[in-house]
């Protein structure tokens, strides 16, 4: 692990030079762009420092695992406290950095990322008038992700939760003088709030239950299953046994606390029904949508069931919703992106296919699969993205595939950096050996490890399994149809007169001077492509045996917890023969489709798609869960609001403000007109007044004797 | 026939009487609702002055005296405003004086 000042360092530097867009007007977008690159970089190359001496000294293949953590051995972990922050009786909450396995694989993804994604925005956003604001929101996003993820405590946590929610708001919005990305960043804070109201919830129960928000005394409650003392709502007990009051049931707490906290994470990380903003926050700049919303912060609900693996475990509902959930989306995104004509939605869907993969994995018990996933996605979904946005920049702010084509020989650079993406996250590996790109190796562990809990009767993992099969021959056949559409075949025959994307006509790219044929993008693209295309073939190879094979006891040293029951990744390794080759041959089938439809009868997937089958309209629409929600949701909220607006001018303004200023004015109104100017008057009324108030002090000290 | 409290009583009580009278009938002239205060003045001061001799306390009579020195103040001012309001308005009929009217 790296020294103290080197950790606050990667943690805390970029949340203050983030600071410097406020006095951008005075030292220039240049330097403004300069610090936080520089500052997010260097962080980036510690964090991956960090990362590999780590491994290394995880070192041996065999000896340390072997005596390494067994079930409840010691934690490897690193706290530093930086400050308290609330401190109420048992609520107590520190601002901290908490370095264990978990957070240092995610500090590196993020920093990493985040550092390239820093990079290579200098050339996307080259004609952008508010580079500042931009790069500042980026470095605040840096550091609200890096505060989730070093939490020691579930307060912090949600600060961090918070605070990427709103660089992801701010940057969905980046074009705010559009409508588009204006909705875009409503709908995704809105849904995002749905989420955040079950993990509130859920912290809620957790206090509730163990009288703690702090990780380690709360995990440490799960491991021994210690008797707890609930505020309320449930007798003291034995945690795992503990039943609580809950909406007038008493089930049990750990379930209930289970499936509050995966809302928060289904909202976060866009699964099955709160899905619905992730697409729609393509609005954003291209560079957002590698780091926040493919590499990163829609990641966070992923680390957040790893990471609360002791309480996952001792769930069956709750497990059972994660796998559920997970496998549903992974099919439903991947049925979706089939049909999506936006490069950037395409591989949007591909996210929220790939996050219900994690999800999956972590449901069945296989944290490790999911923790490994997690970071091999995050190298080449952030390469993918941001060889469309190369691919955007390369044809001034086109973003329907339709209208490319044939872009492979103007860009060979972006062009191979998409393929190697492409071959990544579809998993393409030879079974049995260690060949293969990054995907191969996290996404067969995942299916392998699905199998096998499968037949260990885990909830729902063989219905995990099958989805995940089928998403992967879909998740090739969009991958490639991607591919095929965009860098193959003829170049699109419409002109470039209307090209301008409305949601991007604030650039005024007509003016740029530009020629308009496809160019290839500036180095600093390239590099970052570059660097992510290594990361998105080797890091499968290089860290498959701390993550999820012979070393990862050792790897993870309790970071992640599994009970003494749960085999599920040593038993991967004993599933039939035919479930490791299912994964290749169904992807190699995805790709024999796309072959057809796309690259040798060009022109037929444009058949399919006019002839608007139901399937296709059904895909198309992502299953109408915009309308759905549109006409149930958004329709019944504006009711209520209407009603409410309309019995709040009626009722409470006419009986409250309204009616009493009315009141007011008539009564001044009535009195001033007692008010004669003559002064005889005045004087006969305080004469008057003078005699009855005579009269009643004389009355009151007893009258006539 | 003794002269007893009773009647200097009567007769404050006779000018404040006069003196409230003053103020209400009077439509013409504000001199004379000026007037009719020093009359209801005269009759309190009378009214001291009685009981202070009746009871054998001088501290009537120096509140008397202090009462004495309001009123002339009181007329001062109020003369003076009538004057300026004259200046003003050319006229000075109770009548007319509504200038507050609500």
């Amino acid at each position: 692990m790296l020294s103290d000042a080197l950790l606050l360092f990667i943690v805390l530097v970029p949340g203050f030079v983030a600071l410097t867009g406020l006095v951008h007007k005075w030292i220039g977008d240049r330097v403004v762009m300069a610090a936080t690159t520089g500052v997010v970089l260097t962080a980036g190359a510690l964090s991956l420092y960090q990362l590999f001496m780590y491994a290394a000294g995880v070192g041996g293949h065999g000896e340390e695992a072997a005596h390494g953590a067994e079930h409840g051995a010691a934690i490897t972990q690193h706290i530093i406290t930086l400050m308290p922050w609330i401190n109420i009786g048992e609520f107590q909450a520190n601002w901290a950095v908490r370095v264990d396995a978990l957070s240092i694989v995610m500090m590196a993804v993020i920093t990493g990322v985040s550092g390239l994604v820093h990079l290579y925005s200098w050339g996307y956003m080259s004609e952008e008038p508010h580079k500042a604001r931009f790069f500042s929101y980026l470095s605040l996003f840096t550091f609200a992700m890096l505060m989730l993820v070093t939490a020691d405590n579930f307060i912090q946590l949600f600060f961090g939760w918070e605070g990427v929610g709103l660089a992801s708001y701010l940057l969905i919005g980046f074009w705010y003088q559009n409508k588009a990305p204006n909705d875009a960043s409503i709908k995704a804070f809105v849904t995002n709030r749905v989420g955040d109201f079950g993990l509130a919830l859920g912290i809620m129960a957790v206090f509730c239950v163990f009288r703690t928000v702090e990780f380690a005394p709360f995990m440490e409650a799960l491991r021994e299953n210690a008797v707890v003392h609930p505020i309320a709502f449930a007798e003291p007990g034995p945690v795992r046994e503990l039943k609580m009051a809950f909406l007038g049931h008493n089930v049990w707490a750990l379930e209930v606390i289970g499936v509050l906290l995966f809302i928060g994470a289904m909202g976060k990380s866009a699964q099955f029904f709160l899905h619905v903003w992730l697409p729609d926050a393509m609005e954003g700049p291209t560079p957002v949508s590698a780091l926040i919303h493919a590499a990163t912060m829609v990641t966070a609900g992923v680390y957040l069931v790893c990471l609360l693996s002791p309480l996952y475990e001792y769930t069956v509902v709750a497990a059972g919703m994660v796998t559920v959930v997970g496998a549903v989306t992974a099919l439903y995104a991947a049925t979706v992106g089939m049909a999506q004509n936006d490069i950037k939605r395409v591989i949007a869907y591909s996210t929220c296919s790939q996050l219900g993969y994690m999800f999956f994995a972590a449901g069945v018990g296989a944290y490790e699969a999911a923790m490994f996933h997690l970071f091999t996605h995050a190298f080449f979904k952030a390469l993918l993205f941001l060889g469309a946005g190369s691919v955007i920049h390369g044809m001034h702010h086109e973003q329907d595939m339709r209208n490319m084509g044939g872009l492979a020989k103007f860009m060979p650079f972006t062009y191979a950096a998409m393929l190697i993406g492409t071959i990544a996250i579809i998993g393409l590996g030879v079974p049995h050996t260690k060949l293969g790109f990054s995907g191969f190796f996290s996404k067969d562990a995942i299916l392998e490890s699905a199998f096998a809990g499968g037949l260990e009767h885990v909830t729902f993992g063989q219905m995990a399994f099958w989805f995940g099969i089928i998403a992967a021959a879909l998740t090739s056949f969009y991958s490639w149809r991607l591919i095929f559409m965009t860098f193959h075949g003829p170049m699109a025959e419409h002109g470039h007169d209307d090209h301008g994307h409305a949601a991007h006509d604030a650039h005024g790219h007509d003016d740029h001077g530009h020629d308009h044929t496809p160019h290839e993008s500036p180095w600093v693209m390239l590099v970052p492509l570059g660097l992510l295309s290594l990361g998105a073939i080797f890091a499968g190879f290089y860290f498959y045996d701390y993550f999820v094979d012979h070393s990862n006891e050792a790897f993870w040293a309790g970071a992640i917890y599994r009970a003494s029951e749960n085999h599920v990744l040593h038993a991967r390794h004993e599933v039939p023969e035919w479930v490791i080759y299912a994964p290749l041959i169904v992807t190699l089938g995805g790709f024999v489709l796309a072959l057809m439809t796309y690259f040798f009868n060009r022109g037929f997937g444009k058949k399919i798609a006019d002839s608007g089958g139901p399937l296709h309209s059904l895909f198309y629409n992502k299953w109408y869960f915009d309308e759905i929600y549109n006409a149930t949701l958004v329709r019944g909220a504006a009711l209520l609001g209407n009603f409410f607006w309309w019995a709040d001018k009626k009722v409470i303004d006419a009986a409250g403000a309204d009616g009493m200023a009315a009141l007011s004015q008539v009564t001044a109104r009535r009195l001033s007109a007692m008010h004669t100017g003559r002064l005889y008057h005045y004087a006969f009324v305080i004469i008057g007044a003078a005699l009855v108030f005579g009269g009643i002090l004389w009355m009151r000290a007893g009258g006539v004797h | 026939m003794e002269l007893g409290l009773s009647h200097y009583l009567a007769v404050s009580a006779a000018l404040f009487t006069i003196g409230v009278v003053g103020i209400f009938v009077n439509r013409k002239n504000i001199i004379v609702i000026l007037m009719a205060i020093e009359l209801i003045l005269l009759s309190v001061n009378l009214n001291l002055v009685a009981f202070s001799v009746f009871n054998g306390n001088i501290a009537g009579q120096v509140f008397a005296m202090l009462v004495l020195t309001v009123a002339a103040a009181e007329a001062a001012v109020g003369l003076a405003i009538l004057v300026v309001y004259f200046r003003n308005r050319g006229d000075i009929s109770v009548e007319n004086v509504d200038l507050m009217k609500g």
